[in-house]
C-alpha cells in the first residue's frame, strides 16, 4: 500500500519561534489519520503546509508525490479541504455555491451534495451567511463529498459544532472511507469523537512529536496506573516508563506505556512505598490527555 | 507562481523608489523651508546707471550699482518714470530730464511691462478664440457671440446654438486662403481678454510656417501675411496691444532669442538677451520714455540689459547668488537623495515625472546604503551574489532603494532556491 | 470555470456595483443639470470664456466618484476573501494559481473599465451638447487620468488585502496612497497630457504587484 502524504524532516519557525522541528510522517492510502495536539502545537500550521499555503522554512512534504507547494491542478482535484471553522463563500445561497464548485471538478457528484442539504431545514435560496454554524458545517461538507476527492483534510471540522452536527459529521466521513482508496486526514481538538473512527494518529506536543503509531496499538499499549503513596512529596519524574503523571495529595496517577510488572519493579527500585496499584481503563482522549497532560 | 517572482519584487522596489523620491524631498524641503532672494533691476536715468531694489523675508532695500543703499523716500526719484504717480504727489516730480521735458501723459503711455514664463510658453489652451471686432467705434471690447477654430478651414461656432457660423465661417477661411494661408494652423496666438484696451486680433502659424495676422475689422476679415521668415522657430508669442503701439507681439525662438514685431510693417527688432533659456527663466521687459530693461531671472540670479527705445544695447549687469544648495538642508539633500522627482514644477503647467539628479556627493549616500542592503542580507543569511539585482536597485538609487528593500522585506524565499 | 469565477467576484460587487453606477448615473445627472443652469442663467460665450480662460472643469465630480469606485470595488470585492482567508479556497481550486489571481483582478477591472466608458460616453454626450469639440477633445485628456487612478486604486487596494502580514500590509498601503495620489493632482484641462503613457505604465505595472502579493499569501507568514 502506498502512501499518498509523505512527510520528511519538517521544520517551521514563525520569525524566531520554532513550531516544529524534523516532522516527519506518512499518511497510507486508505487509512483515516488524525493529527492531535493541544492548541498551538503546529496542527494548522501542518495542515497549512500540506495544503501549499505556507512554506516550510525545511523539510519536504509530498502530496500524491508532488510537492505540496506547487501542486498541479489535477492533483489539487483529488484533494477536499475543509478550512478551519468550515470557512466558505457566506455570501453566496445553497445553489449557487454548488454551481460554483461543480464547473471545476469534473467527477462532481451532485445528489451527494443535494441528499445533504435536503437533511437541514433550508432552502435553496438561502445564504450562507444567514445559517447556524452547524448547518454551514454540512454545506462544506457537501461541497467536499460532492467534489469526490481522493484524499480528505479537514481542520478542526469539530469547532463550534453541537454533539448532533459532531456525530452527523462522523457518520458521513465514515460512509465516504468505505469507498476504495479514500484516504482522510483529520484534525480535532475534540478528540472523543474519533476514537472508533481513526486508523492512526501522530500526537504533536510544543515543538516536538509525542507519539506516531496506529491508534489501536495506542489505545492498548498506553496505560494509566492509579496507587497511593505513602510520602506526599515522592517525585515522579518523566523518563523511559513515566510519560506523565499527576498527583493529588496521596493519590498517584502514572501514564507510561510499561505493564503492571515493570511498574511494580520501577516503583521498588526506587524505594517508593505503594498501595493499592491498579490499572485504569482509558478512553482515548483519556490517553490523549495523559500523554499530552492537562496545561 | 514563482518563476517571475524575482522580477515583479524587484519591480515594486523600484515603485517604492519612485514613490519615495516624489515625497521624501518633499516632506524634507517642506520641513526645511528656503526662502529665495528676489531682485528687481531699474535702469535709472538720473544716475545713468542700473538701480535695484532687493527683497528678502524680513525687509527691502533700495540700492544702486555701486552699492549705495537708499532709503524708499531717497529712491523713488532716482525712478522718476516708474514712480511718477508718487513724485507728482510729493511734487518731486522734475520738469525735464536731459533736456526732455517730462508730461505725465506720456510718461504713462511709455511706460510698458512685460512678462513671459515658461510655463506660459509651454501652455497649450484649448484651440477655440473669440475673435474680437477691432473697430466696433465702442469704448470696450465686447466678446462676440461665437468662437473660431482654424483647422481644414477656418470656423466660427456660434455659441448659443454650438452650430457653425457658415457664413462667417466662408467669409473669413476665403480671405484667409486668398492671402496664401495653409491649413491647418499649427498655432494660434493672442490674448483673449476683454480687458485690454484694444484688439490686434491673433497671430497664427500656418501649415507651412507662415505667420499670418488675422483680426475683424468692421465685420470684415482682416488677413495679412506677416513675412516673418518660416525658419525662425517659434515657440511662442506673445501679444503685447498696449497703447504705446510700438509692438504686436513678443515672439520667442526653439534657439532662445526674442524679437518684437514692430507696428511697422511687421519688422522684426531683436531683443537682446543675456543667457536666456525659455524652459527655465522667467523674462521681463520693462519700458519707459527713455529706456528698455530686458531681464532674464534665473533660479538664483539674474541678468539684465538696457537698452535705447531701439533695442540698441547701453549697459548690462547680472548677478547670482547661491541658493538653497549651500544651506545645511541643501548639503544635506545634495548627500542624501541621489535624484529628486517633482510631478508639478514651476517652469511648466503640465504635471509628469521631472527628474532632478544630485551631483558626486550622493555617492556618499548610494555607498552606505548599498552597506546597510548588504549588512542586511548578510543577518538574513543570503548570498549578496543571490541578492545582486535587489543591491544594484539600492546602488543605484541609495535611500529610496534602501527604503524599497525594507519595505519588500521578504527576501528569504531566495535562501531556498 | 472562468463563468463560475466571474459570477463568484459578481456576486461579492453586484450591491456596491449597482451602488456605483447609481453613484455616477447621479453625478453625471448633477453635471448635466449644472451646466444646463450655467448656460440658462449666462449667456453661452460668457459661459464658454470663462471656461476657456479658467479652465473650469465642470465634470470633476467625476474625478472623487472614480477615485471612490476604484476602492470600492476592490474593497468589497476582497474584503470577504482576506476575512478568515477565504482566498484559501480560491487558490485551492484545480486552476493555476496565477490565473485564478488574474480572473479576479480582470473581472473588477473590467467592472471599472465599463463605468469609465460609461462616464466618458455621458460626458461626451453632454460637453458635445453645449460646447464645442474641442472641450470634448480636452474632457478625454483630462478624465483620463482619473480613470486610470481608479483602476489603480483597484490594484492597490487588491495587493493591500491580499498580503498576508500586517505589517507589510500597512506598509503597502502606504505605498498605494502614494501611487494613487499621483493620479489625481492638479485641477485645470488636460494637465496630464504629456505623461499619460507614464501613469499608463505605472498603473499596468501595479496590476503586475498583485502577483506578488499573492505569491506571499501562498508562501504564508514567515
Amino acid at each position: 500500500m502506498s502512501n499518498v502524504v509523505e512527510i520528511n524532516n519538517l521544520t517551521h519557525y514563525y520569525g524566531e519561534r520554532l513550531i516544529f522541528e524534523n516532522l516527519s510522517f506518512n499518511i497510507r492510502e486508505g487509512s483515516i489519520f488524525g493529527l492531535l495536539g493541544k492548541n498551538g502545537t503546529g496542527k494548522t500550521t501542518t495542515i497549512n503546509i500540506l495544503n501549499g499555503f505556507l512554506k516550510p522554512k525545511s523539510g519536504k512534504c509530498l502530496m500524491f508525490g508532488e510537492d505540496s507547494y506547487t501542486l498541479s491542478p489535477a492533483t489539487k482535484a483529488r484533494v477536499g479541504f475543509l478550512i478551519e471553522g468550515h470557512v466558505q463563500y457566506s455570501f453566496m445561497n445553497i445553489k449557487q455555491i454548488e454551481k460554483y464548485y461543480a464547473a471545476f471538478y469534473p467527477k462532481w457528484k451532485k445528489e451527494a451534495y443535494y441528499e445533504l442539504m435536503s437533511k437541514l431545514a433550508v432552502t435553496e435560496h438561502q445564504k450562507l451567511s444567514k445559517m447556524s454554524c452547524g448547518q454551514r458545517s454540512q454545506v462544506a461538507l457537501g461541497l467536499i463529498l460532492a467534489q469526490d476527492p481522493d484524499l480528505l483534510i479537514l481542520d478542526d471540522f469539530s469547532m463550534g459544532l453541537d454533539a448532533g452536527y459532531r456525530r452527523l459529521f462522523i457518520d458521513y466521513l465514515t460512509e465516504y472511507a468505505k469507498a476504495e482508496g479514500k484516504t482522510i486526514f483529520i484534525t480535532s481538538h475534540i478528540i472523543q469523537d474519533l476514537e472508533n473512527f481513526l486508523d492512526d494518529c501522530i500526537v504533536l506536543d510544543y515543538r516536538s512529536v509525542l507519539l506516531t503509531m496506529p491508534v489501536k496499538e495506542f489505545l492498548a499499549t498506553f496505560k494509566q496506573f492509579k496507587f497511593d503513596v505513602a510520602d506526599p512529596l515522592s517525585q515522579f519524574p518523566k523518563d523511559n516508563v513515566v510519560k506523565n503523571v499527576e498527583k493529588v495529595k496521596n493519590r498517584v496517577s502514572i501514564y507510561t506505556f510499561s505493564n503492571l510488572d515493570e511498574i511494580e519493579h520501577y516503583l521498588n527500585a526506587r524505594g517508593i512505598t505503594f498501595s493499592a496499584l491498579q490499572q485504569v481503563p482509558m478512553s482515548l482522549e483519556d490517553a490523549f490527555i495523559g500523554l499530552t497532560g492537562k496545561y | 507562481m514563482v518563476r517571475y517572482i524575482n522580477a515583479i519584487r524587484v519591480l515594486l522596489m523600484l515603485i517604492i523608489v519612485l514613490a519615495a523620491s516624489i515625497y521624501l524631498p518633499d516632506f524634507f524641503w517642506k520641513a526645511n523651508k528656503h526662502e529665495n532672494n528676489k531682485t528687481n533691476v531699474f535702469y535709472s536715468p538720473i544716475l545713468k546707471d542700473f538701480v535695484f531694489i532687493k527683497a528678502d523675508v524680513r525687509q527691502t532695500y533700495y540700492a544702486d550699482a555701486k552699492g549705495n543703499y537708499y532709503t524708499r523716500d531717497e529712491f523713488e526719484p532716482l525712478l522718476p518714470f516708474l514712480n511718477f504717480r508718487q513724485l507728482m504727489l510729493t511734487g518731486k516730480l522734475p520738469e525735464s530730464i536731459d533736456g526732455i521735458p517730462i508730461r505725465p501723459k506720456e510718461v504713462s503711455l511709455n511706460n510698458i511691462n512685460m512678462r513671459v514664463q515658461p510655463a506660459l510658453i509651454q501652455y497649450k489652451p484649448l484651440q477655440i478664440f473669440p475673435l474680437f471686432e477691432s473697430a466696433s467705434g465702442r469704448l470696450r471690447l465686447e466678446l462676440p457671440p461665437d468662437f473660431f477654430r482654424i483647422r481644414s478651414r477656418m470656423e466660427f461656432i456660434t455659441s448659443l446654438t454650438n452650430e457653425i457660423n457658415e457664413e462667417k465661417s466662408t467669409l473669413f477661411t476665403e480671405a484667409l486662403v486668398k492671402e496664401g494661408f495653409s491649413f491647418p494652423a499649427k498655432a494660434i496666438y493672442g490674448n483673449p481678454s476683454t480687458k485690454k484696451p484694444f484688439d490686434e486680433g491673433y497671430f497664427v502659424i500656418d501649415d507651412k510656417g507662415k505667420v499670418f495676422h488675422i483680426k475683424m475689422v468692421k465685420g470684415m476679415p482682416f488677413c495679412k501675411d506677416t513675412g516673418i521668415p518660416t525658419d525662425l522657430n517659434i515657440v511662442c508669442m506673445v501679444t503685447t496691444e498696449n497703447e504705446l503701439r510700438e509692438s504686436y507681439a513678443l515672439v520667442i525662438t526653439k534657439k532662445n532669442e526674442v524679437f518684437i514685431i514692430s507696428y511697422d510693417r511687421y519688422t522684426l527688432i531683436k531683443v537682446p538677451v543675456d543667457e536666456y533659456d525659455y524652459k527655465e527663466n522667467t523674462l521681463l521687459i520693462k519700458g519707459d520714455l527713455f529706456y528698455r530693461v530686458i531681464t532674464v531671472n534665473h533660479q538664483n540670479g539674474y541678468h539684465s540689459v538696457v537698452t535705447d527705445r531701439k533695442y540698441q544695447t547701453i549697459n548690462r549687469t547680472g548677478e547670482s547668488w547661491s541658493g538653497s544648495e549651500i544651506t545645511n538642508a541643501g548639503v544635506i539633500a545634495a548627500c542624501l537623495f541621489p535624484f529628486t522627482v517633482n510631478i508639478e514644477e514651476e517652469t511648466t503647467p503640465y504635471i509628469n515625472f521631472y527628474v532632478h539628479f544630485s551631483d558626486y556627493r550622493a555617492l556618499f549616500a548610494l555607498n552606505i546604503s548599498l552597506l546597510f542592503a548588504m549588512y542586511f542580507f548578510r543577518k538574513k543569511h543570503i548570498p549578496v551574489r543571490k541578492a545582486a539585482i535587489y543591491c544594484l536597485v539600492v546602488l543605484l538609487t541609495g535611500i529610496y532603494g534602501l527604503i524599497a528593500l525594507l519595505t519588500v522585506k521578504d527576501f528569504d524565499y531566495e535562501k531556498r532556491m | 470555470m472562468i463563468k463560475a469565477l466571474v459570477m463568484k467576484e459578481w456576486l461579492k460587487v453586484r450591491w456596491v456595483f449597482i451602488g456605483l453606477v447609481v453613484l455616477h448615473g447621479a453625478a453625471l445627472l448633477v453635471t448635466y443639470y449644472d451646466l444646463l443652469n450655467t448656460f440658462k442663467i449666462y449667456k453661452a460665450n460668457e459661459v464658454i470664456i470663462q471656461f476657456i480662460t479658467f479652465e473650469v472643469v465642470f465634470y470633476s465630480k467625476v474625478k472623487y466618484v472614480s477615485l471612490l469606485t476604484g476602492l470600492g470595488i476592490g474593497i468589497f470585492q476582497f474584503f470577504p476573501e482576506l476575512n478568515q482567508s477565504r482566498l484559501k479556497l480560491t487558490l485551492h481550486l484545480p486552476v493555476k494559481e496565477n490565473k485564478l489571481i488574474f480572473q479576479m483582478a480582470a473581472t473588477g477591472a473590467a467592472l471599472l473599465i465599463v463605468l469609465s466608458v460609461f462616464d466618458v460616453c455621458i460626458l461626451s454626450l453632454i460637453t458635445l451638447k453645449f460646447l464645442p469639440r474641442e472641450f470634448f477633445d480636452s474632457m478625454v485628456t483630462t478624465t483620463l487620468p482619473w480613470y486610470l487612478g481608479s483602476l489603480c486604486s483597484y490594484f492597490w487596494v487588491m495587493i493591500v488585502f491580499i498580503e498576508p502580514g500586517w505589517v507589510k500590509r500597512i506598509l503597502m498601503a502606504i505605498v498605494g496612497i502614494g501611487i494613487v495620489s499621483l493620479f489625481f493632482e492638479g485641477g485645470g484641462y488636460a494637465m496630464y497630457a504629456p505623461s499619460l503613457l507614464y501613469i499608463g505604465v505605472l498603473t499596468f505595472l501595479s496590476g503586475a504587484i498583485i502577483f506578488l502579493s499573492a505569491f506571499n499569501f501562498k508562501r504564508g507568514i514567515w
